[in-house]
């Protein structure tokens, strides 16, 4: 049987070396477990507590200096809980859009009423998801936006929608221009693919990543560069300093370099069906990001944080939609 | 209950509970030495952070009072020292600290020099009030629990205090129409809320009346205290105690108005300096804010004068462990907050009588840390000189398998001047090494370099231990325990039931909880004012003082935790006079005075780092022996190390000899790579 989680992570603090260092880490794990990470949905219910979850997920792993590398991977992960989420919301709306709309309706200081103009434009604008993993109604509630009854996710309207239909409502509606919103986008592809089905309308389209992965953000400039109607603004774009990828960085810290290893040998020992369901060692694409929502964890975040098999058992595991 | 809640979570309870918490979590073991506070005259209550000022002060308020009665409880003072009344003002809360966030004439050429005038009238109405609202108090409660200093709270009597009060020339005229006892309350009230009105940004201007009628700071209370005793209000032999807290809060004032703090602190000074006989003014401060260069009356060059002036209770001096151990109050006082704050949160501890011994323990042996530090690899203990002879390296190589500590202390002997001999004949037990003072004095700085040795930080654990690096401050005494509950109650989330016994702590859990305080207290120096200079020295001297102890091979040095100056040499420079002076104000250092082993006989002075932080920088808490001596030179070098600013000829900071002699500059980086670990 395995040592019990505390008396592992104390025994590691009355190290000399290392002692000070998890000492530190623990004390960040512990608020975040306090203040975030009880908060994930996949857990929530009858499921193993998070603390309970770690304790499994660092005994994948026999050799303990590895396990100390988890762990102090633990304080690196980007968790986005529900508050943080909904400044999300409100920063897109106020900032993003906003923008955008004054630059659309070509609003200026000394307009009379601006606010009016603004909330015009608000009213002739669309607000969609590109996948149902962002939660457009909280979006709309946090706003006070309303005056629109149906906001379908474009992935599923290009898979299944009507074009006809889609003009029809446009039109309709009054509707001059459509947001494009997504809490997290890793490589870029469901947004790529969505915002091409949106391009043909005919209307300016804004493209707004809650949270985008550096390869997403490329995907995005890239399309805003190739369709004067797109404009793409995200609201965080993640640094590629907080990514684990393949291929080592120069200037990554000597603890990613560790990770890296166990990355690769977690997948190694994967069987291969399951090796499939993960893409990579490093997730779908090879992003290797860091990123856990607190709907779910991102399947372009490392698989040895979220995967779950009789080989892995995981720290947040995926609700996968296959 | 709900075992999960961590008994010492809120560190400052006696602040924010109320008075019937309060009757519950006081502790009276404190009050042995601090008698003076219930006795006539102007006292000092000084002391750092969470030495209990607070606690002590807020015993002297009514609603106090009431409670230990309304519970049925003893005062925790009678006869003679509990005949008082008390009022005050914390000069937080009453926002008396916003007087300077606004000009009071903008048109005034010098308004820096009339706003100190507003802050003590304020101060005058404020107190007041307040006395009048203990009168309140205590009349309408006290008669109903027959307390023996309950005013007297009929109409008629406190009508004709109102009118011979609002008479008085003090006043300025202001109270010139009042012609009752509500009257003169709603007139008091009325003015102290113009001042909040007006400080608060709602009115734009003073009111003119209050211009015209500023009273001198303290004449108001000596009124109202004469008056009540003259018009049977309260007995003659009742004291009145004014309580003035928070007065540190003078000295950080910001902004516009930052150069009158001092003249705040004046006006303060100047109602203590009345030495009136029908007020006793009770005054909590920090330490660093009650100096001497702080004494000055406002508006003359006169100063307060202890003993003449003011008693000082200084309650770190009260709590800190003295050499004579059996008349220290810190370990009994702390034992009574442990047992209340656990009771507070619904542990059973009847018939306890140790409860802090049963649940921390005694600690672990010397010898069994050792053994704990050694592991399986315990030769990892001892260091071998190459020209020992086989045998004698034999015999340390065995005894560190059964007795590490022994080892170590053997290795220690061999290694000092004139005692080599013994590597050639081994002796018997009992070894030389192990007589009583010998091995007593090295024992700590044994064990800091077996753990630092074998690669683990120092275990710490039992409650003496606790009790020593509380330092005698009943805060730190209360953060240790809330970290190693905290981290007890982390061993045991998943077993939490409806047990509530108290728990038998282990000592391993009990070094993670210490360690975790000794980071947080080590991370609080720099909330306090030039806390960024006072944390960069402490870590510069607590890394300096760990190596020289770790490096100290024969164990010569074992009071090199601690560095001595000599008092010619600290009063020769003021930049490193006012950096130590400042750092034990705010509890980063301690220090004494102590006597000279060199011919000269020149008075020196220790300083150690606050024993809290000893487990932070893997030192020793224990002081022995002698201190390290140090220059001014080699101070200020240190001092330059981090950035100050100092006089004196450029030093280079120098490494000592483990014989404790300086060495040439040119040595190896004092920090750098010492590959300490074997």
């Amino acid at each position: 049987m395995s040592q019990p989680l505390e008396d592992k992570i104390n025994a590691w603090i009355r190290d000399k070396g290392f002692g000070p260092l998890i000492q530190e880490v623990n004390g960040k794990v512990l608020l975040l477990e306090q203040e975030l990470f009880e908060e994930y949905e996949p857990t929530r219910g009858p499921y193993p507590s998070f603390r309970t979850r770690l304790a499994a997920w660092l005994d994948n792993i026999v050799d303990e200096s590895s396990q100390r590398s988890l762990f102090q991977l633990v304080p690196h992960l980007f968790f986005l809980g529900p508050r943080e989420l909904e400044v999300l919301y409100r920063v897109a709306f106020h900032t993003q859009i906003a923008r955008w709309l004054i630059d659309q309706i070509g609003l200026t200081f000394d307009q009379a009423s601006p606010e009016n103009a603004l909330q015009q434009a608000v009213a002739s604008s669309w607000f969609c998801p590109i996948t149902d993993s962002m939660r457009i109604n909280a979006f709309y509630h946090l706003n006070h936006i309303s005056g629109r009854d149906f906001r379908p996710d474009w992935r599923s309207l290009r898979q299944f929608g009507s074009e006809g239909k889609i003009r029809r409502y446009l039109t309709d509606q009054g509707i001059d221009r459509i947001v494009l919103l997504e809490d997290f986008t890793g490589s870029g592809d469901q947004m790529k693919k969505a915002v091409e089905f949106a391009v043909p309308f005919g209307m300016p389209v804004l493209v707004v990543p809650l949270v985008i992965c550096p390869i997403g953000a490329q995907v995005g400039q890239l399309l805003s560069s190739q369709n004067p109607t797109v404009t793409f603004s995200p609201v965080i774009s993640l640094q590629e300093a907080g990514f684990i990828t393949a291929v080592a960085r120069p200037d990554e810290e000597p603890l990613f370099g560790e990770l890296r290893l166990i990355a690769i040998d977690m997948f190694n020992g994967l069987p291969p069906d399951k090796q499939i369901d993960v893409y990579t060692a490093f997730g779908f694409r090879g992003t290797g990001s860091l990123v856990v929502m607190y709907t779910n964890c991102p399947d372009n975040t490392l698989p040895l944080v979220h995967h779950s098999s009789p080989a892995w058992k995981p720290l947040f595991p995926r609700a996968s939609r296959l | 209950m709900d075992k999960r809640i961590n008994p010492f979570n809120e560190l400052y309870l006696t602040e924010t509970i109320g008075s019937t918490e309060f009757v519950r979590l006081f502790s009276p073991y404190i009050l042995k030495n601090a008698e003076a506070l219930f006795l006539p005259g102007n006292v000092v209550l000084q002391g750092v952070q969470g030495s209990g000022k607070s606690m002590l002060l807020n015993l002297l308020k009514p609603e106090v009072r009431l409670a230990y009665a309304q519970a049925n409880e003893r005062f925790p003072v009678s006869g003679r020292l509990s005949r008082f009344i008390g009022a005050g003002i914390n000069l937080t809360r009453s926002r008396s600290i916003d007087f300077g966030q606004r000009p009071i004439d903008p048109n005034h050429p010098n308004d820096h020099n009339i706003v100190p005038l507003y802050f003590g009238d304020f101060l005058n109405y404020w107190i007041v009030f307040d006395v009048l609202k203990s009168v309140d108090l205590l009349g309408e409660g006290g008669r109903h629990l027959k307390l023996d200093v309950s005013p007297d709270a009929s109409l008629d009597t406190l009508n004709t205090f109102a009118i011979a009060l609002a008479q008085d020339d003090c006043w300025f005229g202001y109270l010139r129409d009042i012609r009752d006892y509500k009257s003169l309350k709603e007139r008091l009230s009325s003015r102290i809320t113009h001042y909040l009105t007006f400080l608060n940004f709602n009115s734009q201007y003073l009111d003119a009346a209050i211009a015209e009628t500023k009273t001198s700071v303290g004449s108001p209370v000596s009124s109202v205290a004469e008056h009540l005793r003259k018009t049977g209000v309260i007995e003659e032999d009742v004291e009145l105690f004014v309580r003035i807290d928070q007065y540190e809060e003078l000295t950080r004032l910001e902004g516009l108005y930052k150069q009158l703090g001092p003249l705040y602190r004046q006006v303060v000074n100047k109602a203590v300096g009345l030495r009136d006989p029908h007020v006793s003014y009770r005054i909590g401060t920090r330490r660093y804010a009650w100096n001497a260069d702080g004494l000055q009356f406002f508006g003359t060059t006169g100063q307060l004068e202890e003993d003449r002036n003011y008693k000082t209770i200084d309650l770190d001096e009260i709590l800190r462990r003295k050499e004579n151990a059996k008349t220290w109050v810190f370990p009994d006082f702390a034992g009574d907050v442990f047992r209340k704050r656990l009771a507070f949160s619904g542990y059973n501890c009847e018939g306890r009588n140790a409860l802090l011994r049963d649940v921390l323990g005694k600690g672990m042996e010397p010898d069994d840390k050792a053994r704990g530090y050694a592991g399986k690899a315990p030769v990892r203990a001892i260091k071998l000189d190459e020209s020992w002879p086989v045998s004698w390296k034999g015999f340390l190589t065995n005894l560190a398998q059964t007795d590490p500590l022994s080892a170590r202390l053997a290795e220690a002997w061999a290694r000092q001047r004139s005692k080599a001999s013994v590597t050639n004949t081994v002796p018997e037990p009992p070894y030389p090494w192990s007589r009583s003072y010998w091995r007593k004095e090295r024992l700590d700085q044994a064990l800091m370099q077996i753990a630092s040795r074998c690669g683990q930080r120092m275990i710490w654990s039992g409650r003496e231990e606790v009790l020593q690096l509380s330092g005698g401050n009943i805060l730190v005494f209360v953060s240790l325990c809330q970290h190693i509950w905290g981290a007890w109650l982390r061993t045991v989330r998943d077993r939490l039931s409806d047990d509530t016994a108290i728990p038998i702590i282990e000592e391993s859990v009990q070094s993670v909880g210490i360690h975790e305080a000794s980071t947080h207290w080590y991370q609080k120096i720099t909330e306090d004012a030039r806390g960024d200079t006072r944390q960069r020295f402490v870590r510069y001297v607590g890394a300096l003082l760990e190596k020289q102890m770790f490096d100290d091979l024969p164990l010569s040095y074992p009071g090199h935790n601690g560095f001595s100056l000599s008092l010619d040499d600290l009063e020769g420079d003021a930049v490193v006079a006012q950096l130590l002076n400042d750092s034990v104000a705010h509890g980063d250092l301690f220090d004494a005075p102590h006597t000279t082993k060199e011919k000269n006989r020149k008075p020196r002075r220790k300083w150690y780092l606050n024993p809290v932080l000893a487990p932070h920088f893997r030192l020793p808490h224990v002081r022995t022996k002698e201190p390290m001596y140090i220059s001014l030179d080699e101070i200020r070098g240190w001092m330059r190390e981090i950035g100050i600013a100092v006089g004196g000829p450029a030093t280079t900071v120098r490494n000592r000899s483990n014989k404790g002699e300086a060495l040439d500059p040119g040595q190896a980086s004092l920090f750098g790579e010492d590959g300490r670990q074997s």
